[in-house]
């Protein structure tokens, strides 16, 4: 079975290394506009420091967009019955098609992710010290995002079950959730100017990457606790993973 | 007896009946021709053959076992030819074969022979750096035929392979049938060719909405009814029923 899944994994592996290139320029214009603006425009309007801040997110942020594009994909593979239903007459049981297929979106997520952060040098120079962040942190809190994300794309993928319903599912759930998750904001100051806003903000999983991902750069003086946060999302991962992969199951009538 | 499915049932959301009680046997080389008008549940037979859906009710059997109790190992000796392409669009002709091969768990060594093997038996070697969206409807049945032999199964299922084909192809793909229930293999044939269904199939199995009407020889089916031609048959057999 190790054989088999291996060799879907060499599968995504390649179709990955072809791909990186308009992977990372898409990523890399996306987080660099971001952070030009945040650490080089905000300033003048009165928003000092914030290039830091901004780009532990973007660390982050940067998943959330490619799992937007892996749930598309996905979804349209499997509306036009195309060839994701082929994985699923391989002789391997159907639950390690998904899993190898959540440890690759870990991959795929985590050397974006690492891009960023190069990027983040450069745009930020002298406002980005890397002797300060504690690296062993942003490594784990950058695997257990990808993991998280990967595993949410299933429960994800096990709501909409055509391509115009993503679209949908993109601006009801997941601009909500990552906006309001504190992309521009520590969960505290939310929490400070409302409690029970901030309440709802740890509804978020989003909460939980961007302030690990912030623990881990900047410190943990006002942000959530960094090991909660892992806690969270390796539960979540685990909660969303098995119920995404029910779903999926059933929507699609596999064995 | 290699696979049989018993008292199958299947049932779709909204209480749609596409199988009931369907039981079918498929011996070692016997090619057996499933035959039914849009809708009747051929495809839902074979996607349930091929180990892809469950039933809802009702056993496949495989070697008088149980398949879907290890349905993983029972994949390994099936090759599933589906009506819609399930290529791999980003992976060019050769590596759908070869990735194809490996799926099925052989060794780099064998999935190269075995890609050379089917490579030549469907008159891919002009092809195989073409991404599967360059290549026509015609070719691209060949391929998913050829990726559905590479790991030279026990039991093939072609749901309607020779749809799209041009007659010298199809007439090329008969011949490969032929050959394949030679090596011993056993086939299930889902076609709307009566034609075909004549010239290939050793037994036929004609469906009408989810039911069994009628499983023999051809000849048997053509001694009760009297009649030459396989499509009168299945005309007069299906217009009973409507």
């Amino acid at each position: 079975m190790l054989k088999i899944l291996w060799a879907l994994m060499r599968t995504d592996l390649k179709l990955l290394v072809r791909q990186m290139k308009d992977k990372a320029i898409d990523a890399l214009i996306w987080g660099g506009i971001t952070l030009v603006v945040m650490a080089h425009v905000m300033p003048a309007l009165g928003l000092k420091g914030f290039g830091l801040f901004q780009a532990a997110t973007i660390f982050v942020g940067v998943v959330g967009f490619e799992i937007y594009n892996q749930l598309f994909l996905m979804v349209m593979n499997i509306e036009h019955r195309k060839h994701l239903f082929y994985l699923f007459t391989l002789p391997v049981p159907v639950w390690t098609v998904f899993a190898q297929k959540v440890v690759f979106y870990t991959i795929n997520g985590l050397i974006l992710s690492v891009l960023m952060i190069p990027l983040s040098k450069i745009i930020l120079w002298n406002q980005m010290d890397l002797t300060t962040i504690a690296w062993g942190h942003l490594f784990l809190a950058l695997t257990v995002t990808c993991f998280f994300f990967s595993c949410f794309l299933l429960l994800l993928v096990s709501r909409a079950q055509k391509t115009e319903q993503v679209e949908h599912l993109f601006m009801r759930l997941m601009f909500p959730l990552w906006f309001l998750g504190g992309f521009q904001f520590a969960w505290k100051t939310i929490y400070d100017l409302n409690p029970y806003v901030g309440y709802l903000g740890l509804l978020s999983p989003h909460t939980y990457a961007h302030e690990a991902a912030r623990v881990a750069v900047l410190g943990q003086n006002g942000f959530l606790p960094f090991w909660i946060c892992m806690t969270v999302l390796l539960v979540g991962s685990a909660v969303f993973g098995i119920i995404g992969y029910r779903g999926v199951k059933r929507n699609l009538d596999l064995v | 007896m290699l696979i049989e499915l018993q008292n199958i049932t299947k049932i779709y959301p909204g209480n749609h009946r596409a199988l009931n009680a369907v039981s079918v046997r498929f011996d070692t080389g016997e090619i057996v021709g499933l035959l039914g008008v849009n809708g009747s549940g051929k495809t839902t037979c074979s996607t349930i053959l091929a180990g892809l859906h469950p039933p809802t009710s009702g056993d496949l059997l495989f070697q008088g076992k149980s398949a879907l109790s290890d349905i993983a190992n029972y994949r390994r000796h099936v090759g599933y030819c589906p009506q819609h392409p399930t290529l791999n669009e980003m992976l060019t002709v050769y590596d759908n074969l070869y990735f194809g091969g490996l799926y099925f768990g052989l060794t780099e060594t064998k999935v190269k022979a075995a890609a050379d093997r089917v490579i030549s038996m469907f008159g891919l070697g002009d092809y195989l750096g073409k991404y599967p969206p360059m290549l026509s409807g015609g070719y691209q049945q060949r391929v998913m035929l050829a990726r559905a032999l590479i790991h030279d199964p026990q039991f093939i299922i072609l749901d309607e392979p020779t749809v799209g084909l041009d007659p010298a192809i199809r007439k090329k793909l008969w011949d490969i049938i032929l050959e394949l229930k030679k090596l011993g293999k056993s086939i299930l044939l889902t076609t709307h060719y009566l034609e075909e269904a004549d010239i290939l199939c050793d037994r036929i199995c004609i469906l009408d909405a989810g039911h069994i009407l009628r499983i023999a020889t051809k000849d048997e089916l053509k001694s009760e009814h009297q009649q030459k031609d396989l499509e009168d048959i299945f005309m007069k057999l299906t217009a009973v029923e409507e």
